[in-house]
């Protein structure tokens, strides 16, 4: 299994900057799903969609060094592809007939000052879309998730302290590596074995 | 507004030209929009397209394309085979019985090879040279002051007197060198302690009396490098420079592989070459592939020194890969009849089984060898 599953999005940002492929291969393990739903969603195109998410990721990875280590990169994927389905729709590759609905929407609240979206509005904009993914693809992507929390994320969540978690987290990793030592050890064990037996 | 007016501003939007309350507007419509829209396909299909996608953007991108599905596989058959056999094995040595299992057709006993030993050259300053294997012991040689001997453990012990009443202007640059089928471990007149790989060598000063401490290697080595801030120790290999203070590391450079890599067990490493310039924390590795830029990226620090810990490991690894190693330590050639397997091997064995017993496990695989003189044949 992967190394980089262990990792968090920013984290994963690092190694993509010095060249990582694995690293890379990860975020979009990670977000392809998201990212096509989405689209297709928006244009209803299977193709468009294809060549979108396709461009959206391999301009992440040639554009790279002018993203910020710090970025969110969900965000940052989710304002990319809207950028590009916007192009789209104002070049009306797209099935509805949006730009309608976005002049009735702007007639609608016109004497209203609309407020920007705030980084909060975006990821919840993004966790809805999450939460819309059909279930096994949701399952995917909730588990790689849940994988990389914080410590503090999940403190807060089960109500108990950041030590406790950690504590928790150490206990489990001490046990999964004497497992696997175990393995490793009855393999060798079994592999010496049958060498033995074959130089007879 | 109307519908022109509509794709006027997003045109704007696109080319980043909108007020702050147009930008308010467009994005709060996009998001009403993509709550009210959905998919009515069976959305299952989707996951068929991952992959393709990921083919495309490796190639737009210009990344290596891997077929990991076939890979997985087969690490997953080849363990599988392995403790399969094993188990059978295990009954059978009790049984005595059911010889056709311990018989091979294409790998015969006559040319089979024992593994490799400890063996190397040190070629002295003045051109002296010494075979080091397992017989050779006490005092080897004395050069400058210095005298070189042998530990009971065999490695190489550089032992300085009192420093003051050597010149320092002299240098004396040694060399060991160890051939195919040999690995030796060296004690630098620093105190740090070097494992040499086969087919591997390594160019020291006799002392270090530089304001760096520089040595050049080619081949694979592991540094156990002995603690001296004032003094960095560097590490020289074709493609890059090793530069640290005290820590261990794995450093392999061969000429006949396509790439280079150091792997930071402990402590901290900064590695530089021509265009790029590293630090590296534990458990991280640096690779340079021909000439490119230099890379980061984590390692799988068990598998880049099993060989230090007398093992062979692969995960994922290919057949050239796993064959050069075999090359080197059992001292034969490899010839391909009717190219390279297109196959991956995962798992481990001593580095101190006979080379048979070595592709028997490869085997397992699904690939045939056939041993000549000095030679395996990797059969189609």
């Amino acid at each position: 299994m992967s190394v980089y599953i262990a990792l968090i999005d920013n984290q994963l940002l690092d190694y993509i900057k010095s060249g990582d492929q694995l690293a890379f291969a990860e975020i979009y393990e990670r977000y392809w799903g998201l990212m096509f739903h989405h689209v297709f969603k928006m244009t209803g195109d299977k193709d468009e969609t294809k060549d979108l998410v396709q461009e959206l990721f391999t301009n992440l990875w040639l554009n790279i060094e002018q993203i910020e280590p710090e970025t969110n990169i969900s965000a940052y994927l989710y304002v990319s592809a809207r950028n590009k389905v916007i192009n789209l729709i104002r070049h009306d590759k797209v099935k509805n007939n949006y730009l309608s609905s976005l002049s009735n929407f702007a007639n609608y609240y016109q004497n209203s000052v609309l407020e920007q979206l705030s980084a909060k509005d975006l990821s919840i904009a993004i966790e809805r879309e999450i939460q819309n993914l059909p279930c096994k693809m949701r399952e995917i992507f909730e588990l790689s998730r849940k994988k990389y929390r914080t410590h503090k994320e999940i403190a807060e969540e089960l109500q108990i302290s950041d030590k406790t978690v950690k504590k928790q987290i150490n206990n489990a990793i001490k046990i999964l590596r004497l497992r696997l030592n175990i393995f490793i050890l009855i393999l060798t064990i079994y592999l010496s074995l049958s060498a033995n037996t074959f130089s007879l | 507004m109307t519908g022109p007016e509509a794709r006027q501003l997003l045109r704007k939007y696109n080319q980043g030209k909108c007020t702050p309350e147009e930008i308010a507007l467009v994005e709060r419509w996009y998001l009403l929009e993509s709550s009210k829209q959905n998919i009515s396909e069976d959305q299952d299909d989707f996951i068929a397209e991952k992959n393709q996608m990921w083919y495309e953007i490796s190639e737009m991108s210009g990344i290596q394309t891997r077929n990991k599905t076939s890979r997985i596989i087969l690490w997953g058959t080849s363990i599988a085979a392995a403790v399969i056999i094993a188990i059978s094995i295990g009954s059978n040595f009790f049984k005595a019985s059911q010889p056709e299992l311990a018989q091979s057709e294409s790998i015969s006993k006559v040319y089979d090879k024992n593994p490799g030993e400890n063996k190397a050259v040190l070629t002295l300053a003045d051109g002296t040279k010494i075979v080091l294997d397992d017989i050779v012991k006490g005092t080897i040689a004395k050069q400058g002051g210095i005298t070189i001997s042998k530990a009971a453990d065999g490695s190489i012990i550089y032992d300085m007197p009192a420093v003051a009443g050597l010149s320092h202007e002299t240098v004396f640059f040694n060399t060991i060198e160890t051939p195919k089928g040999g690995k030796y471990q060296i004690t630098l007149p620093d105190g740090s302690k070097v494992w040499l790989n086969s087919v591997s060598s390594l160019r020291f000063p006799a002392i270090f009396n530089g304001e760096e401490r520089n040595v050049e290697l080619k081949g694979e080595a592991y540094f156990e490098v002995a603690k001296n801030k004032e003094k960095p120790f560097v590490v020289k290999t074709n493609d890059m420079n090793v530069i640290v203070t005290g820590t261990e590391f794995n450093v392999m450079a061969y000429s006949d592989e396509n790439y280079s890599a150091t792997t930071l067990v402990e402590g901290s490493v900064h590695v530089s070459s021509p265009n790029s310039d590293i630090v590296l924390k534990p458990g991280e590795q640096v690779v340079s592939n021909e000439g490119a830029k230099l890379k980061k990226s984590l390692a799988d620090v068990e598998l880049n020194i099993a060989w230090k810990n007398g093992l062979f490991q692969f995960n994922d690894s290919d057949m050239r890969t796993v064959m050069n190693q075999i090359s080197r330590w059992y001292d034969v050639s490899i010839e391909y009849k009717g190219g390279v397997p297109e196959k991956h091997f995962g798992g481990y064995i001593s580095r101190e089984s006979k080379l048979s017993q070595v592709l028997k496990m490869l085997e397992l695989s699904g690939v045939k060898f056939k041993i000549e003189e000095k030679k395996i044949i990797v059969l189609p």
